[in-house]
């Protein structure tokens, strides 16, 4: 007994050690075209035909409980009868995996961080599509020639609990008013995007932008040596237990976090009014999807009236400007009106590039400074 | 050798095998991985990293500071607590004692979120200081280093008075009424019995006390969801984290932790074998 427990030990340490993992990858992009589908481009009916002979369509990095696609993806395999499947994953996963699965295609669409879209078309990991509300997306969030488009967008807000804050800032040079001593918080911006995020989006209402992070910083290092800073993630939890009284986040997850801890009456979303950031998610093609007809059906869907409310029912705001929302639903957003300050950068690369600057200048001027 | 003789080295093979997997050979693969890049070539980049990183300094100044004041405080408060005890009787003694065991056990998560029901910013204190008419964060931040320490120096002190006991346990009350009669008065009763009594236990509890908070992560971590800078909660983010996954690094900073409890704990020996060479020469 002793002896087949001690076995098992070894064996769990040996394999845990030898978990090297390569990951096969292929440098060179194949010569060929990737899958068709055979209707015409937005001719819903007879994509519609041809999907449901395909009888399908699988995606990457799409669970259930993120920006709604749970309910969007039931109802549109209820329309158009055909089934879904989907596996988690991050967006850099899902581009590796479309190239290392090309001759044997598994997924049809997926999701990704609008930085990794570049990334995914010049490895020739997607397929190009224009869907008919192409015109209608804003330039900044999406690739001239088709081969991905933002669906939804994040924007940095302020989230406060107005049971404990003095008052509601509304800009980001409030944040550094001493009444809020000890109260204003935000994910790590040396491991998380949101952190990241809520210093470009302090870049931004300083005058720098995604080249010019520096003003970002200056911002963050002000806050924490005014004693503002309260080194805290502002996770649901963090809400509910009263601790987090300010938190800079993205949008979608300061609605959800709301409406999942009830705190509705003592929560309020504020677009800081100077400037913010707004980062859109990108709607991709598999090059080599082996549904293409209902990838392509998928991708009209996602930017249809229809689909973009879905997704703003998961607090994920549409990209489209004209999306019409029901009442309900919009009052579950901030009014578009104070959306006016939030800049969306022009340089997806540079932007990534960023990220990375973030980290180092905050790991190396920001966090000494945190008493 | 008789065969008897055999069964004491049986009975403690199971744990010298226990010692074996899950001290002796993590060890070894730390220090080896501390000294290899990720591709598997030999290099100190890894230390070079340690003690060159802005945030490795920081991390490293953090801890040592955190450890050493919850230390001094821990020590000097479990002597006092722990002579309190020696000197009560009865059931006073028995519960404060149980107490005190229980407590030693009372760490990490638990811990933390009796502090944050206690001083976190809807905490008891918190309201009271409210119904004063104050606010408590303009005077304290629980989630800050000044509030880690609190919560260390919490849990230094039912181990510290654990360990301090037997040693005042030793000091026999009848040395203090013999000192008396010979006039001694109390403080140099403590000056020239006591405290060279006590010195080696303070300083063996100084070293346990050390090892302890250099070596605490959960509470740190659950306190601040990993975000507060210190050695292990900033070694523990780069073997779990899905951002940075740097096993070489941390196997690195784990070393250098080690050398500076292996530092400290030297000093310690040293200072206090003086201290008590000292004492034998004045007797």
């Amino acid at each position: 007994m002793v002896t087949a427990l001690i076995l098992v030990l070894i064996l769990s340490l040996l394999s845990a050690c030898s978990s090297g993992g390569t990951s096969s990858q292929s440098g060179q992009t194949a010569p060929d075209d990737g899958s068709k589908c055979s209707a015409k481009a937005g001719d819903l009916e007879a994509m519609a035909a041809a999907a449901l002979k395909e009888g399908g369509i699988v995606s990457y990095g799409m669970p259930d409980d993120w920006a709604n696609w749970g309910e969007s993806w039931k109802d549109f395999t209820a329309k158009y009868k055909i089934t879904h499947s989907d596996t988690d994953m991050a967006s850099a996963d899902e581009v590796a995996k479309f190239l290392a699965e090309k001759d044997k295609p598994v997924a049809d669409v997926g999701d990704i961080g609008i930085a990794f879209g570049k990334a995914a078309k010049d490895k020739g990991a997607v397929a190009a599509y224009k869907n008919k509300n192409w015109k209608e997306i804003p330039d900044a969030a999406k690739d001239k020639d088709g081969y991905w488009a933002g669906a939804y967008q994040g924007t940095i807000v302020f989230m406060v609990n107005t049971k404990k804050a003095p008052f509601v800032p509304k800009n980001f040079k409030d944040l550094l008013d001493p009444r809020l001593k000890g109260l204003v918080s935000t994910s790590d911006p040396m491991t998380a995007a949101q952190g990241q995020a809520a210093v470009m989006a302090a870049s931004f209402a300083n005058g720098g932008n995604e080249t010019n992070i520096k003003p970002g910083i200056d911002f963050w290092k002000k806050l924490v040596a005014q004693g503002n800073y309260k080194q805290l993630d502002v996770l649901a939890a963090n809400w509910q237990k009263g601790e987090v009284v300010i938190g800079v986040m993205w949008d979608f997850n300061a609605l959800g976090y709301r409406a999942v801890t009830k705190m509705e009456k003592d929560l309020v979303v504020v677009v800081p009014q100077d400037a913010t950031v707004s980062v859109p998610y990108a709607a991709i093609i598999n090059k080599y999807a082996p549904h293409p007809c209902a990838a392509r059906l998928w991708n009209e869907w996602l930017f249809s009236d229809a689909g973009q409310t879905y997704l703003a029912k998961g607090f994920a705001r549409p990209i489209r400007p004209s999306v019409k929302l029901p009442d309900e639903v919009k009052k579950m957003l901030p009014a578009d009106s104070e959306y006016k300050s939030a800049k969306t950068p022009k340089d997806w690369e540079v932007y990534a590039e960023s990220g990375k600057q973030i980290k180092a200048q905050w790991e190396a001027d920001v966090l000494p400074a945190i008493k | 050798m008789k065969r008897r003789d055999l069964w004491p080295y049986l009975a403690v093979t199971p744990l010298l095998i226990l010692l074996l997997l899950f001290e002796v050979l993590p060890a070894v693969q730390v220090m080896w991985a501390s000294v290899h890049l990720p591709s598997g070539a030999f290099s100190l980049e890894n230390f070079k990293d340690v003690f060159t990183g802005a945030i490795w300094q920081a991390a490293m100044k953090n801890s040592f500071f955190l450890t050493l004041w919850s230390t001094l405080a821990g020590l000097g408060l479990s002597v006092l607590g722990a002579w309190a005890l020696s000197r009560s009787t009865g059931r006073v003694r028995e519960v404060v004692a149980a107490l005190v065991s229980l407590c030693i056990n009372f760490a990490g998560v638990p811990l933390t979120f009796a502090f944050i029901i206690l001083l976190g910013s809807s905490g008891v204190v918190a309201y009271l200081f409210q119904m004063a008419g104050s606010d408590l964060r303009n005077h304290f931040n629980l989630f800050g280093p000044s509030g880690l320490a609190l919560v260390y120096i919490y849990f230094q002190i039912p181990l510290g008075i654990f360990l301090m006991l037997p040693a005042f346990a030793g000091l026999r009350r009848e040395w203090e009424e013999a000192a008396e009669n010979l006039g001694a008065r109390s403080w140099q009763f403590w000056r020239y019995v006591g405290l060279p009594v006590l010195t080696p236990a303070m300083a063996a509890t100084a070293s346990v006390l050390f090892a302890n908070a250099l070596g605490a992560q959960a509470t740190a971590y659950a306190m601040t969801n990993g975000m507060m800078n210190i050695m292990t909660v900033r070694m523990s983010r780069l073997v779990s984290g899905d951002v940075d996954y740097e096993p070489n690094l941390a196997s690195a900073a784990a070393v250098v932790l080690a050398l500076l409890m292996v530092v400290a704990l030297l000093i310690n020996q040293t200072l206090s074998r003086r201290f008590s060479a000292y004492t034998r020469e004045g007797r």
